[in-house]
């Protein structure tokens, strides 16, 4: 069965989604990407500090990787529309990844504003992955304005608290009929399988594997824990149920049927 | 003339190009994406492009992020 995930047609051969914030240095990215298997790969785009100018960032990532640039440090639509514009020009491709945030505690999302942008770049041929709060409506209204995915939050941004918003995420990928990506607050692998067997299309991890004490040992673990989560989801796990029922047999060795029923 | 780079006003000889400005910021021209009156400059005008007094121009490049 073939079971890539689709994006807007395009087929994407992992699951995992990297970030490459807050890594010690660039030159584990590559080796990141390659261990984790990742090829969706978000960056950033900042204006340039004249003091401490840094090398190009995209001769790091190998080729076939898909950009995702983010609009982070945008604080209302008109402004994320503008950096998704800037780093299309700059030969970013398609993809952004709408990041809206004016609440700086929790860098939580602003959904209206983000529904607003995504209506703008959807329009100008963007294939718009909006990072959101999970809320039905809100996401009913991206879908509307035509999101490609859908980013709820598992947690705050950095946290790596793992899938808080389980159950809201949860009525996402029941009622929604797009992609649902879980980005944001994944600590740990066993996490990235939770969301995966939940049913989510894919997560986006960052933070975790950036600060790990061995980046690219845990970029590793995140790749298969996104498979196996992926693969129980498909398998369809077995009833849960409140009474024990034996897995092997009880009776016909030491005793007869008779002794063992209470 | 004056120019605002980067939300900051900035001095600048008369008729600057957009190579000059980053030649004399010493920014390497291969890190960076411009941005002039909110309209992304192609590389290739960088050379010939001339700047206007009360221009505002961003200049941004790509780094990590999540």
């Amino acid at each position: 069965m073939d079971d890539t995930l689709l994006i807007r047609g395009t087929r994407v051969e992992s699951r995992l989604f990297l970030g490459t914030g807050k890594f010690a240095d660039y030159n584990l990215i590559p080796r990141v990407i390659k261990a984790s298997g990742a090829k969706v790969v978000t960056v950033a785009l900042r204006r340039v500090d004249y003091a401490t100018p840094e090398e190009n960032m995209l001769q790091y990532l190998p080729e076939g990787t898909i950009l995702m640039p983010n609009t982070s440090g945008a604080r209302t639509a008109a402004e994320a529309i503008r950096i998704a514009r800037i780093a299309r020009e700059a030969g970013c491709g398609d993809w952004v990844k709408i990041e809206v945030i004016s609440d700086q505690k929790y860098l939580l999302p602003d959904n209206f504003e983000t529904i607003k942008a995504i209506e703008v770049l959807a329009r100008e041929g963007f294939v718009v992955l909006p990072y959101m709060s999970p809320d039905l409506m809100a996401a009913k209204r991206m879908a509307d304005a035509g999101a490609a995915a859908i980013m709820p939050l598992g947690a705050p941004i950095g946290t790596n608290r793992g899938l808080k918003t389980r159950e809201l995420v949860q009525v996402l990928i029941s009622e929604i009929n797009l992609p649902i990506i879980v980005d944001a607050g994944l600590g740990r692998p066993s996490e990235a399988a939770e969301a995966m067997e939940l049913g989510a299309a894919a997560v986006l991890v960052n933070t975790a594997i950036a600060t790990a004490d061995d980046p690219v040992l845990m970029a590793e673990a995140f790749g298969l824990a996104v498979q196996a989560g992926r693969k129980g989801y498909l398998a369809g796990p077995g009833a849960t149920q409140r009474f024990a029922e034996a897995s092997s047999p009880l009776t016909g060795f030491l005793r007869n049927e008779a002794e063992v029923t209470p | 003339m004056k120019v605002t780079v980067n939300g900051k006003v900035d001095e600048l000889p008369d008729n600057s190009s957009i190579a000059e400005l980053l030649a004399a910021r010493n920014l390497p021209p291969e890190i960076v994406i411009i941005s002039l009156n909110d309209e992304v400059i192609k590389r290739d005008r960088w050379g010939t492009l001339r700047l206007n007094p009360n221009d505002s121009l961003d200049i941004v490049r790509i780094i990590g992020g999540g």
